[in-house]
């Protein structure tokens, strides 16, 4: 289990997404709780890099950019943008 | 129609938008062609860039040309400090392969890699990619987030938005 912890700016760009995606974060936040090395590599180049992405929304349509602290067992939400 | 980007992928856009709606690309190359100069920019005509598919008997060839946003210059100029030496770097290593190999894999691996960097930076602007980079990195240092907020205000803000 992992402790996540969002960056302050994440409420802003919560607030900036459709509803009906808000769902699916709720789902997202949970997943990343349990198996934050589910989301691919932030850069394909550096596959066991600390950063990575989680896609989410019916459609794809946002994403979830975060950083793994591994040691400490925490993954830090640094930003959620909409993409669809 | 599409993010709006520095130097050589605003360059062409602002040559479509100059263009005006009759314009296309280039036969053989990614110029844009306006209706005025017929039926080819100056590099199809005098031979520049010309492949192949000039000699083709089929109008079109089958070797795709790369959408403007994916061109290597466009994701470099799109991409920020430590993130474009990693591109030019990457890119410069596949380009040696895909010579000694004729295999093109390893670069247009890259270039969608870094493309999606290039636009995930883009869409949320430099300034605030370079703030994330910057605080990822300070995590990483320091082992804390000065700035975190906690689950429960997220969640909080999630259950008042669905309106629970």
């Amino acid at each position: 289990m992992y402790r996540v912890i969002p960056d302050t700016a994440v409420l802003d760009q919560i607030a900036a997404l459709p509803a009906r995606v808000l769902p699916h974060l709720a789902e997202a936040f949970g997943l990343l709780e349990l198996a934050p090395h589910s989301g691919r590599p932030y850069n394909e180049d550096l596959p066991d890099g600390p950063m990575r992405e989680l896609i989410f929304g019916a459609n794809s349509e946002a994403t979830i950019t975060y950083l793994i602290v591994e040691h400490a067992h925490e993954v830090h939400v640094l930003v959620i943008q909409w993409v669809g | 129609m599409a993010l709006s980007w520095s130097t050589a992928g605003e360059r062409r856009w602002e040559q479509m938008s100059r263009a005006g709606p009759s314009w296309r690309w280039g036969r053989n190359c990614q110029c844009v062609v306006t209706r005025v100069e017929g039926d080819g920019c100056r590099c199809c005509r005098y031979g520049v860039g010309v492949t192949a598919a000039a000699s083709n008997p089929f109008h079109t060839s089958p070797v795709p040309a790369l959408p403007p946003d994916t061109t290597p210059a466009a994701i470099r100029d799109a991409l920020i400090d430590e993130e474009r030496a990693e591109f030019e770097h990457a890119y410069q290593e596949a380009m040696l392969e895909a010579a000694r190999t004729l295999d093109l894999t390893r670069v247009l691996d890259v270039l969608r890699n870094y493309h999606r960097i290039a636009w995930l930076t883009q869409r949320q602007g430099p300034a605030a990619h370079r703030r994330m980079l910057d605080k990822a990195a300070e995590i990483l240092r320091t082992g804390r987030n000065p700035d975190a907020v906690s689950m429960e205000t997220v969640r909080a803000l999630i259950a008042k938005r669905c309106g629970q």
